[in-house]
């Protein structure tokens, strides 16, 4: 029979408790001694059966407390993901590059401004393919609802 | 703001540990809206979002009594994780997308194995199990419970008990020699 110094050297080994060299002289163990390793098997086997029922029994204590705990309320939830940081962080840095571009194209022209005789000046043209019917004062159409 | 955020979850968490039921109820009163949002904007009805909430409960309470857990996440965001979790996984199992689940917090790596056991717990070996610790009694059932479930340390359960610690280490010896001849 299986003494309780052993149980509680199996006990810290499964709560992670023994120290490296501790748990290196416990698993020689269990390689070297056939009954003790049995007994660690069978010892393994018993928390799984504790663990389990203990499980279901938490489970049930938590269904029967739930109903209380909904009588008492809950706090409404507001997330914390909210839009106006998400805008904001996409906002900022599109601001930063932004101003960037906007200090470099200002910069620079003056640093490589074209000579003046190559510099080309852009005539307004009158607009011959526009489709858009010439607007004259006294025009009847303005103003007024198609539909009418 | 965050540093006493930060120390009520301590506090919650220390009180978890010691297995504290009032502690779930400030959880409950806290997050329950949170976790009811995930579940019922994801299109799960009410009763989904309760019982999620309850594995939700269970994986925290599950993680946090390891002695080597660790989280730099607000409560909130591990509560959350863990519920996104299962609702992804309680979806896949009923045949619906995922994709669907919509992210209100942000979420960090949880494990959530300790639902995988749960899960087993509650499949065809139950009844054995419920006829073995049955006829343990009741007296036996308690010490192997706080012990290898809610990880107390025989000290603390000798206290709790109002017993001797020799008087709970033989207990706990017997109890378990009792319920492996059972198991056989």
């Amino acid at each position: 029979m299986i003494r309780i110094d052993d149980i509680e050297l199996i006990d810290r080994f499964i709560h992670e408790e023994l120290s490296p060299l501790e748990k290196k002289n416990f698993e020689q163990r269990v390689r070297d001694d056939r009954e003790f390793s049995k007994e660690v098997r069978k010892h393994i086997e018993a928390i799984r059966t504790v663990r389990s029922y203990s499980s279901i029994r938490f489970m049930e204590t938590l269904e029967q407390q739930m109903p209380d705990w909904k009588s008492g309320g809950y706090k409404s939830y507001s997330p914390s993901i909210d839009t106006t940081k998400i805008m904001l962080r996409i906002f900022i840095p599109a601001l930063i590059l932004g101003i960037s571009y906007g200090i470099f194209k200002i910069v620079q022209p003056s640093e490589h401004q074209p000579p003046a005789k190559h510099e080309q000046t852009v005539q307004p043209t009158e607009d011959t393919n526009s489709t858009e019917p010439a607007i004259t004062p006294g025009d009847s159409s303005v103003g007024k609802d198609s539909t009418q | 703001m965050a540093e006493s955020g930060k120390s009520l979850d301590e506090e919650l968490i220390v009180q978890l540990r010691a297995g504290n039921i009032s502690a779930m109820k400030d959880i409950y009163h806290r997050h329950y809206g949170m976790v009811n949002k995930l579940v019922t904007t994801s299109g799960g009805a009410e009763e989904d979002a309760d019982q999620i909430f309850e594995e939700s409960m269970y994986v925290l309470y599950s993680a946090i009594r390891h002695p080597e857990y660790r989280s730099n996440a607000k409560l909130k965001i591990v509560l959350y994780s863990i519920a996104r979790s299962l609702w992804i996984s309680e979806q896949r199992r009923r045949g619906k997308s995922p994709k669907r689940v919509k992210n209100y917090e942000r979420y960090v790596k949880v494990d959530i194995s300790s639902h995988i056991d749960l899960l087993k717990a509650k499949g065809d070996g139950f009844d054995k199990i419920q006829r073995s610790f049955r006829i343990l009694g009741e007296a036996c059932q308690d010490v192997l419970s706080e012990f290898y479930f809610h990880r107390k340390p025989v000290d603390q359960i000798a206290a709790e008990t109002s017993k001797t610690v020799d008087d709970v280490r033989t207990q706990k010896y017997r109890c378990m020699q009792h319920l492996k001849r059972m198991i056989g």
